[in-house]
């Protein structure tokens, strides 16, 4: 087989992105469901080619990696984001969003997270990453008459650019130091042991986490993230928190595993501080926080926390912690700001408590999910969350670091309270009669259902795919 | 050769470079530059004033906010010329490093292909009305 | 095989659709759903036991999960034992759903009640065929909850949902026991699958074997209402009667005694285990019939005949006699289901009063079919030949008595004592209820009408009761002993020895038929002395014997008030002063540091810039560090 199938879900996504934009120019004004629809199916195919391409060493020249872990997190890619479009479709028409752009979009954004899945080259790196996150700053201004969601967009800007600069320049000095711009051999060939590209390399390593810490909002380059998840469209947020994070936690996943030994004993370190900072600085905010949806931020923050905990986990554990947690927080971040956006009203995005008050009763399916997800990033038995979490934590202990167990587990204690007081306003809060939310449409409760189904599912029967992953 | 002089000189040095040095060093700059934002922060008198915190001391007192939203009608197509004319450096450099093959030539014509289709969206799509007339 | 499974599944469907969209059905269609899932489990537990070839075998349905060694599945067991238990429990329970369509038909909250039950069902099928201990545990625990919920269904009165709670803590008591069992076989066989711990018991050492063998019976007592947790079932008659009908016959009270029976190659390696089985049994069977001889109450009379024909059936097992046991807890399903039943019309009849001694000849006038039924499940009950009690039993006295210890023979001798006292109590319940003279005040004046679907509901389980002694007739003939051939192939089925079985059953005959006499005398219609002589000649026996042996009271004195007084010093003290000060303290912490880390969240984009500056340098000088 020609090497060149492997760019075929690529090509797929980068077509059916044109396509999007091709029909909104002939149309003008597409109906929205053949806007979804062909959105769905371009996804649902680049989907079929990644289940059916087998695996393989890098291709491509070296471009491009397929192997069994690239696959699992290019489906969960297609996953949130065909997901995230369920959610997003109906909210986008009703508040006059639903452009051929936000198609076209999701659908490049999508393209730019497989390709920076997959890459196995820096060049690809940058370009999946800048090409997802370009596509990004749009999708978050999309609601371009609403200050919140400019604001939002800018402050992902500004430092996003800067962070991209950073990397870049990281990027440029590991060429520099080791004259390869593949990321395996160019990793490998930092650990020499000679100074000149020991020490450039760690400097160009220490840039490349900048502008990936940046992306992971992993603390302390996490202070862009509540006010952004704050301000963009809950769909919208819903994709930029399980999407582009999964995405980079593939490629990172395969930063680490080509890392030497002597690079590693540099790098585990720093993602000891930064997953101990990243779980306290996600947790324990968001327990005085009252406005929900910057609660979601922080906790998305910690979620990225406990990813780290479980990379920080993988020589010793391998990879199918990171991977079952990366599934389970893809669900449980689709669950709650899918069911937020779902829950709130034209005239804007839920946010403060209050407006949860009640929401149970009056609207049962949109508020049970985001019960469902909240008890899952809480981590309570019999959601996939628990398991994740627990998963994590016996491979944090094996590999060696009981101290960040503990830390974790601590985050995830106050971070439960958190999550317990909009539980407790969905169910126990007396309903408001302003802000109600309009009627979600049978895709979002499809998108509604399948994650409520699997969140628990996974939860009481994990077996099978943790099976998998091993 | 000015290279060569330098290496030599350091070598011949018998001071070598340490983390004791670089710890002075940036304990003195340290020093220095606190010293100085200390002494101007204590000596100054820093009194405020209205008349200080105006903007634009030129005698006027200002009237209104400086945040007025100027209506741009031209914006758009501006931005559009920009980022079509950026694309000008990629051809200039092709052009320069054109070998006369076709497969090169393909490549541009692809590229500029593009470059078309985006100017059809963008006029199809209204992006090139002028004014602030109704645009889709 | 997906014929087990369906059976499984059903009931659990039609809780799931009764849960989910009840509220929006109507009345009609949640009540055919209800009894058509049943309906349909019956029917799939007809056919695998038809296409059952006599092979045991191990249907893993799915992982669970898998933690170290502990890797539970969802696994059934499906060997003759459980496939006729499945037919039992599904066919039982299907006849009293039909009957609760009636029974429940004025009250309100029908599909609260109705999916609880189809949950119940779900849950003692689970107990029935999971081959693994966790997943059983699953079923364990859910029949624990629904009897709870069931015991407490009518919640407006206080002492009902005091029943049920009762019920939960005493059931969960035996739960514990459970857990830690569980617990040791995980750490010391690696494996919680039924089958394997049966096959490689023989690797435990003997101690460890005894230890799981008394706790296993530890936590069968809190199920199956044996001593010493057998005050809950006595209260649990606070439960809508077919619901009693459940409990006691189907599916939970014999979840103990059939727990058991699933472990018996593992527990009769352990002769002290086994003597403790059947010393509990035996206890208990004369323990609850000199109960039940002095109760007043219809449905309290019949609970602490269950909680004595349980008793008969740890006896049967722990002398070694699996066939007899199970053949006990089948006869005893049918008729107790009989009884209960034709209790429940019996208080139809009466405007939902439960007492005996006012019901009188009038009843047996009013309603000559619940009389019949009534009379048939006595016969059965108090063992009277030919009725299927009397083989069962007889079955179970033999085992008894030919076990080779002396303790097993003192215990025989216990055992048959309280045989006698169950012809007595079975036939004062038929003599006083339909041949006295109604006494006292407050009876109703004129009789409800019974509804005919509840009568019918009576018939086939008569039936069954009568005959059941055909499922295992004793002798050389080609019909007899049919139960002993098909679970011939169970693991821990051992075979009786032959002599001297004409004599015992003799004795028993005799036994019940004295009784049966005694009863007329002293409680029938042309008796010679006062029908309430027998509790007025020794009032304080009576009473202490109405009181269940004051057990209530000795385990409120010597562990309900201490524990008390122990919770109160920890809330008051312990909790109130040193814990939630601890506590309060550290969630103020925690807010503090929340409040201040919320702080550094500006909304500035300088914040986020200055930020990207510290960390990186941070990142760099740890690198420096290490590399250097």
């Amino acid at each position: 087989m020609s090497d060149w199938f492997y760019l075929l879900p690529q090509a797929i996504l980068c077509a059916g992105g044109l396509a999007a934009l091709g029909l909104g120019a002939v149309l003008l004004r597409p109906a929205p469901g053949l806007q979804l629809g062909g959105a769905l199916l371009f996804l649902a195919a680049a989907g079929a080619i990644v289940l059916a391409l087998p695996a393989a060493g890098p291709v491509l020249d070296d471009m491009l990696a397929f192997d069994g872990i690239v696959r699992f997190y290019q489906l969960l890619i297609l996953g949130s984001a065909g997901l995230s479009l369920l959610f997003a479709s109906r909210y986008a028409s009703l508040r006059g969003l639903a452009g051929d752009e936000l198609y076209a979009l999701v659908l490049f954004a999508t393209l730019g997270m497989l390709l920076l899945a997959g890459a196995a080259n820096w060049v690809i790196f940058v370009l999946g990453l800048e090409l997802f996150t370009l596509c990004l700053y749009v999708l978050i201004a999309l609601d371009r008459g609403r200050r919140t969601s400019l604001e939002a967009a800018l402050k992902y800007f500004v430092p996003g650019a800067a962070a991209a600069g950073c990397l870049i320049f990281g990027v440029a000095l590991i060429y520099a130091a080791t004259g390869s711009l593949d990321l395996a051999s160019s990793l490998a060939s930092t650990a020499a042991g000679d100074v000149a590209s020991f020490g450039p390399g760690l400097a160009g390593l220490a840039l490349i986490l900048l502008g990936v810490g940046f992306k992971l909002a992993l603390a302390p380059f996490h202070l862009w993230a509540p006010d952004v998840y704050q301000g963009a469209p809950a769909p919208v947020a819903a994709f930029l928190a399980t999407g582009s994070k999964v995405a980079v936690y593939a490629a990172l996943l395969r930063l680490v595993a080509a890392l030497p030994a002597d690079a590693w004993q540099a790098l585990a370190p720093v993602f000891w501080l930064l997953s101990a900072a990243t779980l306290l600085a996600g947790s324990l905010p968001a327990l005085t926080q009252t406005r929900v949806k910057r609660l979601l931020a922080y906790s998305s923050v910690a979620q990225m926390g406990y990813l780290l905990l479980a990379l920080l986990a993988y020589p010793a554990a391998g990879p199918a912690p990171v991977m079952f947690y990366a599934a389970a927080y893809v669900l449980m971040d689709l669950g709650a700001f899918g069911s937020l956006g779902l829950l709130s009203p034209v005239s804007g995005d839920l946010d403060a408590l209050e407006g949860f008050a009640g929401l149970g009763r009056t609207r049962p399916w949109p508020a049970a999910v985001l019960a469902v997800s909240l008890l899952s990033l809480a981590g309570l038995p019999l959601t996939m969350g628990f398991v994740g979490k627990f998963v994590v934590f016996v491979a944090v202990v094996r590999a060696g670091y009981p101290v960040l167990a503990g830390i974790g587990i601590l985050g995830a204690v106050v971070a439960a309270g958190a999550y317990l007081r909009v539980l407790g306003a969905l169910y126990f809060g007396r309903p408001v009669h302003a802000g109600q939310g309009q009627p979600p449409g049978p895709a979002a409760y499809v998108a509604l259902g399948l994650v409520g189904a699997l969140i628990v599912l996974l939860g009481i029967v994990p077996g099978p795919l943790l099976g998998l992953l091993r | 050769m000015e290279m060569q002089s330098v290496d030599h000189a350091l070598q011949s040095s018998p001071w070598e470079p340490g983390i004791f040095g670089l710890a002075v060093f940036g304990a003195v700059v340290l020093g220095l530059l606190g010293g100085l934002l200390f002494l101007s922060a204590r000596l100054t008198p820093g009194r405020d004033s209205a008349v200080k915190q105006t903007p634009y001391e030129c005698g006027l007192v200002p009237a209104g906010s400086a945040r007025l939203r100027h209506p741009a009608g031209f914006y758009l197509v501006a931005m559009f010329f920009l980022l079509f004319d950026v694309e000008a450096v990629y051809i200039f450099s092709w052009a320069v490093a054109f070998d006369a093959s076709p497969a090169s030539f393909w490549r541009m014509a692809f590229f500029i292909l593009m470059l078309l289709a985006g100017l059809a969206y963008v006029w199809r799509k209204g992006g090139l009305e002028w004014g602030l007339g109704k645009r889709g | 095989m997906t014929a087990p499974v369906l059976t499984l599944l059903c009931p659990l469907a039609g809780a799931a659709v009764l849960a989910l969209a009840g509220r929006h059905l109507p009345r009609r269609v949640a009540e055919v759903v209800a009894v058509a899932v049943v309906l349909a489990g019956f029917v799939a537990a007809c056919a695998a036991w038809a296409g059952f070839d006599g092979q045991s075998r191990i249907l893993h349905l799915a992982s669970w999960f898998s933690v170290g060694h502990l890797a539970p599945s969802f696994s059934l067991k499906l060997d003759a034992l459980s496939l006729l238990m499945a037919l039992m429990v599904s066919g039982v329970s299907a006849l009293i759903h039909f009957y609760s369509v009636a029974y429940m038909r004025r009250d309100q909250g029908f599909v609260r009640y109705f999916c609880y039950l189809n949950l119940f069902v779900f849950s003692m099928q689970t107990i029935v065929m999971a081959d693994d201990l966790v997943f059983l545990f699953l079923g364990w625990e859910g029949v624990g909850f629904c009897s709870f919920a069931l015991i407490g269904f009518w919640s407006e009165d206080a002492a009902n949902v005091a029943a049920g709670r009762k019920a939960f803590i005493l059931t969960r008591i035996g739960d514990v026991a459970y857990l830690v069992a569980l617990a040791l076989i995980v750490t010391s066989l690696a494996s919680t699958s039924l089958t394997e711990l049966n096959a490689r018991a023989g690797l435990l050492a003997p101690d460890m074997v005894t230890l799981l063998g008394l706790l296993f019976l530890f936590a069968a007592c809190g199920k199956s209402a044996q001593l010493p947790l057998l005050v809950w079932l006595p209260d649990a008659m606070a439960a809508p009667t077919p619901v009693s009908a459940l409990i006691h016959a189907a599916t939970m009270v014999t979840a103990g005694v059939y727990l058991l029976m699933r472990l018996a190659p593992m527990i009769s390696l352990s002769p002290a285990a086994m003597l403790a089985i059947a010393a509990i049994g035996a206890l208990t069977a004369f323990f609850a019939a000199c109960a039940a001889l002095a109760q007043h109450d219809v449905k309290r009379v019949l609970a602490w005949s269950t909680v004595s024909q349980v008793g008969y059936m740890f006896l049967g097992l722990g002398a070694g006699d699996l066939t007899g046991s199970f053949f006990h807890l089948l006869v005893h399903a049918f008729f107790k289901s009989l009884l209960f039943l034709g209790a429940g019309c019996m208080i139809t009849a009466m405007h939902d009063d439960h007492d005996i001694f006012r019901m009188g000849a009038r009843l047996r006038r009013h309603a000559p079919g619940v009389f019949a039924a009534m009379v048939m499940g006595a016969c059965a009950l108090g063992g009277v030949p030919p009725a299927g009690g009397f083989f069962s039993k007889g079955r179970i006295l033999f085992a008894a008595f030919t076990a080779p210890g002396l303790a097993e023979r003192l215990l025989w001798v216990l055992a048959t004592a309280a045989a006698l006292l169950t012809v007595l109590y079975a036939f004062r319940l038929v003599f006083v209820a339909f041949f006295g003279q109604p006494a006292g005040q407050g009876g109703p004046e004129a009789l409800a009408p019974v509804p005919k679907l509840m009568l019918a509901m009576l018939w086939p389980l008569a039936l069954l009761a009568l005959a059941g002694g055909a499922l295992n007739l004793p002798g050389e003939a080609p019909w007899s002993g049919w139960l002993g051939h098909v679970l011939a192939g169970v693991p821990g089925v051992a075979a009786l020895p032959e002599d001297n079985e004409a004599l015992v059953s003799a004795l028993d005959a005799l036994i019940s038929l004295a009784g049966l006499l005694l009863a007329w005398r002293l409680w029938g219609p042309k008796n010679l002395m006062d029908w309430r002589r027998p509790a007025a000649l020794a009032p304080r026996v009576h009473a202490f014997f109405l009181s269940g042996w004051k057990l209530d009271a000795l385990y409120l004195a010597a562990v309900a008030r201490p524990y008390q007084a122990l919770a109160l010093w920890l809330w008051r003290d312990v909790d109130g002063r040193g814990l939630d000060g601890l506590a309060l303290g550290a969630a103020n912490l925690a807010g503090n540091a929340s409040r201040s880390l919320r702080r550094l969240a500006t909304g500035r984009v300088t914040a986020t810039l200055v930020m990207f500056a510290l960390g990186l340098a941070l990142i760099l000088l740890i690198f420096s560090v290490r590399a250097a």
